[in-house]
C-alpha cells in the first residue's frame, strides 16, 4: 500500500497500439459472416463484446501517454488564499471524527478554518450532541443542521452559505489529512482557471479487513492509472473527499448537486462544463477507512452506481455543452462502467442457455473463437497489470465482477427515478452475516450445477458441454472472493 | 521433491520397458548403428541436425541397440534437465517457484513420454534450458556473466534441432526491444552469437548441399485452431485419446481464469524478466503456427523446448496466491497430471503409441519364408524391421532402396501392379502393413481388394492396419 503516492507506471504507446491491433483482429472474428446461431443470444453476446471493446478503448485512451499538464510552481509558493475546511459528519464514531478534526486543525497552512458540518441530528444519530461538545472543546466551529435537504451535498451547500473562504477543502469524517495537504493542493489555485484539486482516498484499514482490502484494491486502480489518465485531459473528477475546491467554481454551478446521489461526480462535470480546470495529485495526502463488511461495501457501491447511471441517463456527458470531447469521453466511460452488471448477466446466461436447452448463440468451433479471444484477453490483462504496476488483484476483479446484481439494482432505480437515500459508509464493521448479499451468486452456482447435469445427460461429455461448463466455472471462480467476504461477516483479517 | 522425481523416473522406466518401438525411434537406432561419416551423410538428408544421433551412436556402442537401453539416453538428458530447470526458475523467482516448476516438469506426461523415446527432444529441452539460464545471466549483467555458457548452449542447441533457431531469434528480438538504447550491449550480444553460428556453418552448408532434406520431410497437415490448444493439452496432460483430449481442449476458458490469476497477483512474489518467459514460451508456438500456413511444420513435439518455461509461468502464477488457495490449485493440477500420466502409460488408446512390436510379433508367428511382407508408407520399414524376428522377406510399397541416395520413389499404380506380379511368382501370401498414410494408402487397399482375395484383416494401435492377401491359388488357403 502506498505511503506517499499511488503506484503508477506509464504504458508504452507501442503496447497500446498492439492492443488496438489485436482487438481489431478479435472483432474481425465477430464481424465475419456465418456465425449467428440463435439471433437473440448472439445479439446479446455481441452487444456485450461491443461494450467490452468500448471500455477497453476508453481505458487505452485513458492511459495513453500524454504531455505533462501540471505546472511547475506547485511545490514552492507563497500563495495563501483563505481556506475553509469542511468535515461533513452524520453519526460517525466520535473518536474517528476527533482524529480527523485534529488533523485538519493541524494542517500546515496559515489561513485555514475548520468546520464540522454535523448532520447527526437530521440523520437521527445518537451522537450528534457529543459531536457538538467535542467541537467546542477543540475550538472548532460546528454547524448542526436542523432542517434536512440534499444529504451530504445539502450539508456542504448550507455550510457554504455560512462561510466565506476563497477555497473549500472537504474531508469525510474518517479521512484525516496529512499536515501538508493544503500546501500541496492550494498552489494550483494560483491559476485563476483552476476549479478543484483532487487527491486519492487511501484506506488505512485495508490490511485489517478482507472487504476493506478488496475495496482498496479497486480504489488503488481507480486512483492510479484511471484518475491519472483523466487528469491528463482535464477530466479528473471530485471524489467527495480529500479535495480542495474554489468556492467561486462551486457556486457558479449552484453548489454541490443535491439531485444526484453521486453529487461529486455531477458537480465535477458541471464545473468542467463551465470551463474550469482541475488537477489530480497521486500523492496520498489523507488516509481514511474503507468499508469493513460486505453490507457497507454494498451500500457504498450501489450509491456510486446509482449516481453514475443517473448522470448517464439524465445528464449524459455526450450532450453536455461546454465539455471538450476528451472530457465527454472520460465522463461517459466512468458512467458506462456501471452498466457492467448487464454484461456480466448476459455472459452468465449464455452457458446456462446452452446447457439447459442446447441453443447456441454462435455457430463456430470453440477453439477457433479462442484463438482470437485469448490473445485479446491476454493483452488486456497484461496492460492492466502494467498500468497498475502489478498492484491489481484478483479480489478487486472479483468484487467488480460480482457487483453485477447491485449494478442491475442501481440501473433499475436510476431508470425509474427511485429515490435512494444517501447512506454514509459505516466507519466500523457492521456485525452479522451478510450471506444474503451473495444469494444471487449462490443461486447461479445452483443453476450452473443443474445446467451442467442437464447438458451432460442430453449430450454426454462432449466439447460443447465442456466449454460451457468451463464458462460456468469461470464465473463461479470470479464470485468466490465475494461470496467468501459475504460469509465471513465482519471480515477481520 | 526427491520422492516425486523418483516417481517420475519410475513412470519413465515403465515406458522404457512396455512401449513398442516407434517409427522415429527405429530410424534413430538404424542411423546410430552406422559409422560417424555415414551418420553425417544420413542426417544431412533428414530434417534434424546430427548431434543426437552421434551421441546415440556412442551410447549404443556401449549399451547395445536394445530399445530399452537406447531409450535410457533420453532419460539421462531428462534427469540432467531437472537441476537446470530449478536453477532457471530460482534465479527468476526464488526457491518456492523453482521447486514447483521442477516438480511440474518431472511429472509432466509429455516430458516423461519423450524421456523414454530414442529421439533428440530431451536433449533439445536441455539445450534450451541451458540457453535460457545463460541468456538471462548475460542479459541481467549486460554481458558481465554467462557468456561462455551461452555460447556453448547455443552451439549445442543449433546442432540438436533446427527449431533452436527460434530460441535464438526470440532472444535477439528480446535484446533489441529491451536494450534499444544500449547499442554496445546489442553489439556484444550479436558478437556472442557469432561463434556458435560459425561452428554451425559447415553443417548448414553440408545440409544445403544435400537438398535441405527435401525427400524426407514429413507430410504434415496445416494446423487448425484446435491443434494450437491441443499442443497445450499435450504439454500439460500428455497424449490422450480423442475423447479426453477433446474435453481437455474444450476447457480452454479455464485458461482465461489462469490469465486473470497471473496478471492480478497484487505484486506478490515478483519475478525477474517474466516478460522473457512469456515471450520464449509463446512466441515460438505462434511463429510456428503461422509459418505452417505457408509450409506445415507444426508438431507439438518440435515445440517441447518451451515446456520448462511454460511450467515456470504456471508455477509463478500459482505461487502468487494465498496459502490455502495455492495449495488447492497446485495439488489439483498435480493430481490431474499424474492421473492422466498413468492413463497415458497404461491405456492402449494413447494416440502417440505405435504398436509395431505387436505387428512384428504377429508376423513372426504367422508369416513364413514362403510369404512376403510389404509395408507402406515405405519408411515404416524401420520399426517393423527392428522388432521383427521371423524369416519372411520385408519389402516396401512403393519399392524403396534405403541405401541409395535420393527420395522415396513416388507411388504409381503401374509400379504396384509390377511389384505384385513379381511377388506372385515367388510367394503364397502378402502380409500388407499399412500406416502413416502418405496419400496413396486407399489406392493400394482398393487395388488389392479388387484383384486379390483378402484372407484376414487385423488392426493394431494406433492406425496400423494389417491385411493378408492370397497371391497364388495353386497352394491351399491357410487362414
Amino acid at each position: 500500500m502506498p505511503e506517499e503516492a499511488i503506484n503508477l507506471q506509464q504504458v508504452s504507446r507501442s503496447l497500446l497500439l498492439v492492443n488496438i491491433l489485436v482487438a481489431a483482429v478479435y472483432f474481425s472474428w465477430w464481424l465475419a459472416p456465418g456465425k449467428i446461431g440463435n439471433p437473440y443470444l448472439f445479439g446479446l453476446l455481441f452487444a456485450g463484446e461491443v461494450y467490452h471493446l468500448l471500455m477497453a478503448l476508453s481505458f487505452w485512451y485513458t492511459v495513453w501517454p500524454q504531455k505533462k499538464r501540471h505546472p511547475d510552481f506547485v511545490t514552492a509558493s507563497s500563495f495563501y488564499p483563505t481556506v475553509d475546511v469542511f468535515i461533513p459528519v452524520a453519526g460517525e464514531p466520535l473518536e474517528i471524527v476527533a482524529q480527523t478534526a485534529l488533523a485538519a486543525k493541524n494542517l500546515d497552512y496559515p489561513h485555514h478554518q475548520v468546520f464540522i458540518l454535523n448532520d447527526g441530528y437530521v440523520a437521527k444519530k445518537e451522537n450528534w450532541q457529543e459531536i457538538e461538545t467535542m467541537a467546542q472543546e477543540m475550538h472548532i466551529r460546528c454547524f448542526t443542521r436542523k432542517i434536512a435537504h440534499g444529504a451530504k451535498a445539502g450539508n456542504i451547500n448550507d455550510a457554504l452559505q455560512q462561510t466565506d473562504g476563497e477555497l473549500v477543502a472537504i474531508f469525510d469524517a474518517d479521512m484525516a489529512p496529512k499536515k501538508s495537504f493544503l500546501k500541496r493542493t492550494v498552489p494550483y489555485f494560483k491559476n485563476p482557471q483552476v476549479g478543484f484539486v483532487q487527491t486519492p482516498q487511501f484506506y488505512r484499514n485495508a490490511a485489517d479487513s478482507n472487504v476493506a482490502g478488496g475495496a482498496w484494491e479497486q480504489q488503488e486502480f481507480f486512483f492510479g492509472p484511471v484518475m491519472e489518465g483523466k487528469d491528463s485531459v482535464n477530466a479528473a473528477f471530485i471524489c467527495g473527499t480529500n479535495v480542495t475546491i474554489r468556492r467561486k467554481a462551486l457556486l457558479e454551478v449552484g453548489g454541490m448537486q443535491e439531485e444526484n446521489i453521486a453529487e461529486d461526480f455531477l458537480t465535477s462535470l458541471l464545473i468542467h462544463a463551465k470551463g474550469w480546470q482541475s488537477y489530480y495529485l497521486t500523492d496520498v495526502l489523507s488516509a481514511g477507512l474503507g468499508p469493513e463488511d460486505l453490507l457497507s461495501y454494498y451500500k457504498q457501491q450501489i450509491r456510486w452506481a446509482h449516481g453514475n447511471l443517473g448522470v448517464l441517463i439524465y445528464n449524459n456527458p455526450l450532450f453536455k455543452k461546454g465539455l471538450l470531447l476528451p472530457q465527454k469521453i472520460q465522463y461517459l466511460a466512468s458512467s458506462l462502467f456501471y452498466l457492467n452488471g448487464l454484461i456480466v448477466l448476459a455472459d452468465m446466461i449464455m452457458p446456462l442457455a446452452f446447457l439447459f436447452t442446447g441453443i447456441q448463440p454462435v455457430v463456430s468451433s470453440t477453439t477457433n473463437f479462442a484463438v482470437f479471444f485469448v490473445p485479446f484477453m491476454f493483452l488486456n490483462l497484461y496492460t492492466l497489470s502494467v498500468a497498475s504496476r502489478g498492484s491489481l488483484t484478483f479480489r478487486a476483479i472479483s468484487f467488480t465482477h460480482s457487483s453485477w446484481f447491485l449494478q442491475l439494482s442501481a440501473l433499475k432505480s436510476a431508470l425509474f427515478r427511485e429515490a435512494k437515500a444517501f447512506t454514509v459508509t459505516p466507519k466500523t464493521a457492521q456485525r452479522g452475516n451478510f450471506l444474503f448479499l451473495a444469494y444471487p451468486h449462490l443461486f447461479y452456482i445452483f443453476l450452473s450445477a443443474a445446467a451442467a447435469a442437464v447438458g451432460i445427460m442430453r449430450e454426454g461429455i462432449d466439447p460443447s458441454v465442456a466449454t460451457n461448463v468451463a464458462w460456468e466455472i469461470f464465473n463461479i471462480i470470479t464470485f468466490v472472493p465475494f461470496i467468501n467476504a459475504a460469509m465471513k461477516g465482519e471480515n477481520r483479517v | 521433491m526427491v520422492l516425486l522425481i523418483m516417481a517420475s523416473v519410475l513412470f519413465s522406466a515403465f515406458s522404457l520397458y512396455t512401449q513398442s518401438v516407434r517409427l522415429d525411434e527405429s530410424q534413430s537406432i538404424w542411423v546410430a548403428t552406422k559409422s560417424a561419416g555415414d551418420i553425417f551423410y544420413l542426417m544431412s538428408q533428414d530434417v534434424h541436425p546430427p548431434l543426437y544421433n552421434l551421441l546415440l551412436h556412442f551410447w549404443v556402442q556401449v549399451f547395445g541397440t536394445d530399445i530399452v537401453f537406447a531409450r535410457t539416453l533420453s532419460l539421462a538428458f531428462f534427469l540432467l534437465t531437472l537441476p537446470f530447470i530449478f536453477v532457471l526458475a530460482k534465479e527468476a523467482a526464488g526457491y518456492s517457484v523453482a521447486y514447483l516448476t521442477t516438480v511440474l516438469f518431472a511429472l509432466s506426461p509429455f516430458a516423461l513420454w519423450y524421456s523414454s523415446e530414442t529421439r533428440m527432444y530431451m536433449l533439445f529441452t536441455l539445450a534450451t534450458t541451458w540457453s535460457n539460464i545463460y541468456f538471462l545471466r548475460v542479459f541481467r549483467s549486460r554481458g558481465g556473466q554467462g557468456k561462455v555458457g551461452y555460447l556453448l548452449a547455443t552451439t549445442l542447441g543449433l546442432y540438436t534441432h533446427y527449431f533452436f533457431l527460434l530460441v535464438v531469434f526470440v532472444q535477439t528480438v528480446y535484446i533489441f526491444f529491451k536494450c534499444l538504447a544500449q547499442k554496445r550491449f546489442i553489439l556484444l550480444f550479436l558478437a556472442l552469437l557469432t561463434p556458435p553460428f560459425l561452428i554451425f556453418l559447415p553443417w548448414a552448408i553440408y545440409f544445403l548441399s544435400h537438398g535441405l532434406a527435401a525427400s524426407s520431410q514429413p507430410v504434415l497437415a496445416r494446423p487448425s485452431a484446435y491443434n494450437l490448444f491441443q499442443t497445450f493439452s499435450d504439454f500439460l496432460f500428455g497424449f490422450q485419446n480423442r475423447t479426453i483430449e477433446g474435453v481437455l481442449v474444450s476447457l480452454w476458458p479455464l485458461l482465461v481464469i489462469f490469465l486473470f490469476f497471473t496478471f492480478t497477483r497484487g505484486g506478490k512474489i515478483a519475478g525477474r524478466d517474466i516478460d522473457y518467459f512469456f515471450l520464449i514460451t509463446f512466441a515460438p508456438i505462434i511463429l510456428v503456427f503461422m509459418a505452417s500456413f505457408i509450409r506445415p511444420v507444426y508438431l507439438s513435439r518440435y515445440l517441447i523446448f518451451v515446456l520448462p518455461t511454460l511450467f515456470f509461468l504456471i508455477a509463478w502464477s500459482l505461487s502468487g496466491f494465498s496459502g490455502r488457495m495455492a495449495r488447492f490449485l497446485i495439488v489439483g493440477l498435480l493430481v490431474i497430471m499424474v492421473g492422466l500420466l498413468l492413463y497415458q502409460d497404461f491405456t492402449s488408446s494413447t494416440p502417440a503409441e505405435e504398436n509395431y512390436r505387436g505387428v512384428a510379433n504377429y508376423l513372426s508367428q504367422n508369416a513364413t519364408p514362403g510369404d512376403i511382407i510389404a509395408v507402406s508408407a515405405p519408411f515404416t520399414v524401420y520399426p517393423l524391421e527392428y522388432a521383427y524376428t521371423g524369416h519372411a522377406r520385408i519389402d516396401t510399397i512403393p519399392n524403396w532402396d534405403r541405401y541409395v541416395q535420393g527420395p522415396i520413389p513416388p507411388f504409381t499404380l503401374a509400379g504396384l501392379t509390377d511389384q505384385l506380379n513379381s511377388y506372385k511368382t515367388e510367394y503364397a501370401r502378402l502380409f500388407l502393413v499399412l500406416s502413416y498414410d502418405q496419400g496413396y494408402e486407399s489406392r493400394i487397399r482398393n487395388y488389392l481388394d479388387t484383384h486379390y482375395q483378402m484372407l484376414k484383416e487385423k488392426k493394431f494401435a494406433n492406425g496400423i492396419d494389417l491385411r493378408v492377401y492370397r497371391l497364388r491359388y495353386d497352394i491351399p488357403e491357410s487362414f
